[in-house]
């Protein structure tokens, strides 16, 4: 079995957050980096289908961007994947969801993975389009928000996290492709001497002009903070008062009384 | 007297090739161990191994110890008497009588007083564990009333006994001069007006009484905790002179395993101190985790770790264990929750009469946890994470480091230009209650013109409670960042107001070939004092009575005693009330060895245990010199005072450079 897990190096989401000089993108400066949240589960996923499935399966997880996301892929191999392939790309900030999603499958359309296990969605960017995007460009069975995954005999059964706090579960056959939603697993924290391993795995560089023939589809045209919305109203005085005031303005600058 | 060679000669090779045999089996074990250096500064250690092994320095720390250094003391001038007995029984023209007639009397007359010495002491001893047995001698796998106890008293008892029946009849007999052995003098009389047969008969019966008592004893030696006759004074001499919490460091080589998981990946040290331990119970009676009910007990670590080594067997030169070192298999393995309740106060080594490292040993098994098998409470998968990716314990953005001082002007450090690097560490710039501290720190610092300038938003954690948790890998990467901060930025003195990030930068930190010259805050305020640098405004009354709670890491870690209560007293005229448990003996708050980051659900809580010590002072304010004590002591006031109607009012807790500060306002 061979399987693939995209993770995309996003910023410490508590980071505070610039706009960049071109005011499309924010500015990569001072900002530390780790591996999506959603992807996570997605490279925990895929290790523990591996250990279960007795190690036979051969995990390759792949990131784009630049030099910094070695990082992530390290960490990656070091809970478990067997390979890495970075794509490299100093510009993939702006890159388009669609792109992204069509380097991912010019890589994996001859490579014959069974399973690719994408994040949800990307906490930086959230477009949440990349996965989907992929099974579609590879015409493969897709099954987002999975919080609950188990496989046997290259049918996989999950639960998919629908709204209003419903689960749906969906069975399918393998190949496929899955993105993961928090509350899937809980990942793993690397042992050292995984985290030693790791650095002698196999860590293959793909200059990203080798993969893209998409133009992009949609265009990020800027980039900014919302505007601050007014302070709000404090009532105060008569009870009754501010009850008629509260129903003024309920009137006025809502729908709930029309 | 003359015994019968033929019956004594073989006893007595027999009894030397059983007692060499037990120690060879014993030291063989402790071979299995693995290599570390202890023979560093010899004079040092000899100095040491002489204060404390001979001068029972430690022993002598508690009451009770006086009667152990009189046995001790007694025994080592029997030695001599002993030797004689075993070689004049051989060959009895080889005795003490060879020496001059003023020596050989003069021993005899030590010989005789010192076995009275030894006779009352152990009789005492027997008081003791039979009347009044502390709580502490009792473990779950040795018992204060055990008949082992009781069988080594009355061995030593007949020894002495038999010492005066024999001495007693040779005077009787006119062969000894009784003016010289007053005692045995005495006991002669009372064996009776005898025949001279009659005496004879009864020296020789006291002569084998005694040999075959001692030769006994002394095959009893190795097998239990009385081997600690025979190592307790070479472990003194191997004692650490590291600081007690800073560890050795790991090399990070692929194939390598990580931390102690089996007993064999202990050094041969921590091996020896399995065969030390005097079962005293010291250790366990200080331990904060052992008295609030939690599952670690110190002297049970040390016991397990050796009844792990003692049933494993040897398989030619490999060792091989017959259970898991950590686990729940009961004796001979040690829980997990045993590990993970360890706070790193090191109440446990300062106590050990026999200098056990009971500590270090945990924060090995805690490294074999982490690294190996990622194996640890939850709680701290969030902290190692926050550490890693945003340089503090509570994972706030690095940049809200500089927060705290929004309201001051507050410099960058620059060398040649800043004297001082104000290290303000996680809880100073993130903890909302510490950042007072900072502030009344640099408000301090600010008054008395020092110059100094902090890290800012470049400022990392100093990695305390990753090392102390076991996760020596992330530390070893924590350090070196910092290491090349400090070094890059020439920086050569720095003041710390957090004892955990003094110790680590101060000593943990030189292991990686950084020298600073660290300051705690209370030494700094302090400094300026003295100098009349720092000049107050006024003295510091509205406090009221002031309790001063020692931190581990301040105090027993690193011997700063005086500096929190000379600045205490400085700023309120009048030296802050002591809790019973003072000093070296402080009580800890709960919160080191990464304890502050864990939930504490087992037992009853430290931090609560320690408060209710403090309120029997009847104090306004509980005084702390370290941000975690003062996390402790606030919530553990919160849930004693909540609901509660105080009419006396709340007690708070302040910091010293607080109550220092509270003095430079303008007085009224
Ligand atoms: S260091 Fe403190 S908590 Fe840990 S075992 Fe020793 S006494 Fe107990
Ligand atoms: S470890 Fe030390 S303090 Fe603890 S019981 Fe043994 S000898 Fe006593
Ligand atoms: S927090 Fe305070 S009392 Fe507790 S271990 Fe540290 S220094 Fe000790």
């Amino acid at each position: 079995m061979k399987i693939l897990v995209c993770i995309k190096q996003i910023p410490d989401m508590e980071s505070r957050f610039k706009v960049n000089g071109t005011g499309d993108w924010y500015d990569e400066a001072d900002l530390a980096y780790r591996m999506n949240e959603y992807d996570e589960y997605g490279v925990e996923q895929a290790v523990q289908l591996k250990e279960q499935l007795g190690n036979d399966p051969d995990v390759t997880v792949l990131s784009i961007g630049s030099d910094r996301v070695g990082e992530a892929l390290k960490k990656a191999l070091a809970m478990g994947c067997d390979r890495a392939v970075h794509v490299q790309d100093a510009d993939s900030g702006r890159k388009s969801p669609y792109q992204i999603a069509s380097v991912i499958a010019a890589f994996a359309k001859d490579k014959g993975f069974d399973l690719i296990f994408t994040g949800m969605q990307s906490q930086d960017r959230g477009s949440a389009q990349v996965g989907v995007t992929v099974a579609e460009l590879l015409g493969r069975t897709c099954a987002t928000t999975l919080v609950d995954f188990a496989c046997a005999d290259g049918v996989v059964t999950g639960k998919r996290e629908l709204e209003g706090g419903m689960k749906g579960v969906v069975k399918f056959a393998l190949p496929a492709l899955v993105t993961c939603q928090l509350g899937l697993n809980i990942p793993r924290y690397p042992t050292l001497p995984n985290i030693m391993k790791a650095k002698k795995k196999e860590f293959v560089v793909v200059p990203v002009a080798e993969l893209l023939a998409a133009e992009p589809m949609t265009v990020t045209e800027k980039l900014y903070a919302p505007t601050k919305k007014g302070g709000g109203i404090v009532l105060e005085g008569d009870m009754a008062d501010m009850a008629d005031r509260l129903v003024g303005i309920l009137k006025d600058k809502t729908a709930v009384l029309r | 007297m003359a015994p019968n060679i033929t019956i004594f000669a073989p006893l007595l090779a027999a009894s030397l090739l059983l007692f060499a045999w037990n120690c060879y089996r014993r030291f063989s074990l402790v071979a299995v161990g693995q290599a570390e250096d202890r023979f560093q500064r010899p004079a040092t250690r000899l100095w040491e191994m002489f204060r404390f092994a001979f001068g029972q320095k430690r022993v002598l720390s508690r009451p009770f110890g006086v009667v152990h250094a009189c046995i001790f003391w007694s025994f080592l001038a029997l030695v001599l008497a002993n030797g004689e007995f075993l070689v004049a029984g051989l060959v009895p023209s080889l005795n003490l009588g060879l020496l001059p007639a003023f020596a050989h009397h003069l021993l005899m007359l030590v010989f005789d007083l010192v076995s009275l010495l030894a006779l009352t002491a152990v009789l005492v001893a027997a008081g003791r564990r039979l009347f009044c047995p502390p709580a502490y001698l009792d473990s779950s796998y040795a018992k204060a009333r055990s008949p082992e106890a009781f069988m080594i008293l009355s061995c030593i008892a007949v020894l002495m006994l038999a010492y005066f029946g024999l001495h007693g009849a040779l005077i009787e007999l006119g062969q000894e001069p009784a003016g010289w052995m007053p005692i045995s003098a005495r006991a002669g009389k009372l064996l009776g007006p005898l025949s001279p047969q009659g005496f004879a008969a009864l020296a020789s019966f006291f002569w084998w009484l005694h040999a075959v008592v001692l030769l006994a004893f002394l095959n009893y030696l190795p097998l239990k905790k009385h081997m600690h006759i025979i190592t307790a004074i070479p472990n003194c001499f191997f004692k650490s002179l590291e600081k007690p919490n800073t560890q050795p460091r790991e090399e990070f080589k692929v194939g390598n395993s990580f931390g102690v998981g089996s007993v064999d990946q202990f050094t041969w040290k921590d091996l020896l101190d399995g065969f030390c331990c005097t079962e005293c119970g010291r250790c366990q009676s200080v331990c904060p985790a052992t008295a609030t009910g939690k599952p670690l007990n110190p002297r049970q670590v040390v016991h397990d770790m050796k009844a792990n080594l003692v049933n494993g067997t040897m398989d030619g030169k490999l060792f091989k264990s017959a259970q898991p070192l950590i686990g729940s298999q009961g004796e001979g393995s040690v829980a997990e929750d045993a590990i993970w309740s360890c706070t790193t106060c090191g109440a446990c080594m300062a106590a050990c009469p026999v200098f056990i490292e009971q500590m270090p040993k945990i924060v090995k098994m805690r490294r074999n946890l982490v690294e190996m098998q990622t194996r640890f409470p939850e709680e701290l998968l969030n902290l190692f994470e926050n550490i890693e990716g945003r340089s503090n314990p509570w994972g706030i953005a690095p940049t809200e480091r500089t927060k705290w001082y929004s309201t001051m002007d507050v410099k960058p450090f620059e060398a040649g230009k800043t004297e001082y690097l104000l290290y303000v560490g996680c809880a100073g710039s993130f903890d909302s209650r510490q950042k007072h501290v900072t502030v009344a720190l640099a408000t301090i610092l600010d008054a008395a013109g020092v110059s100094w300038g902090i890290l800012g938003k470049e400022e990392l954690c100093c990695g305390d409670s990753l090392r102390r948790l076991g996760n020596e890998y992330a530390f070893d990467k924590l350090a070196k960042e910092n290491v090349q901060l400090f070094k890059g930025k020439g920086i050569t003195k720095v003041i710390t107001q957090c004892p955990h990030c003094f110790s680590t930068l101060q000593n943990d930190y030189r292991q990686y070939g950084l020298e600073l010259e660290v300051l705690h805050h209370s030494q700094m305020i302090n400094l300026l004092i003295a100098d009349g640098r720092l000049q107050l405004n006024s003295q510091v009354k509205h406090l009221g009575n002031i309790v001063f709670h020692d931190s581990c890491y301040l105090g027993r870690h690193n011997d700063v005693y005086e500096a929190p209560r000379q600045a205490i007293e400085a700023a309120t005229g009048s030296a802050p009330a002591e809790m019973e448990r003072n000093r070296e003996n402080s009580f800890c708050c709960g919160a080191g060895g990464g304890r502050m980051w864990m939930e504490e659900q087992l037992g009853s809580r430290i931090n609560l245990n320690r408060i209710e010590e403090a309120l029997t002072a009847k104090p306004d304010t509980i005084c702390v010199s370290c941000p975690y004590c003062l996390t402790m002591f606030d919530d553990g006031l919160k849930d004693l005072q909540s609901g509660k109607d105080l009419p006396s009012g709340r007690t708070q807790v302040k910091d010293i450079a607080e109550v220092v500060a509270e003095g430079l306002r303008p007085s009224v």
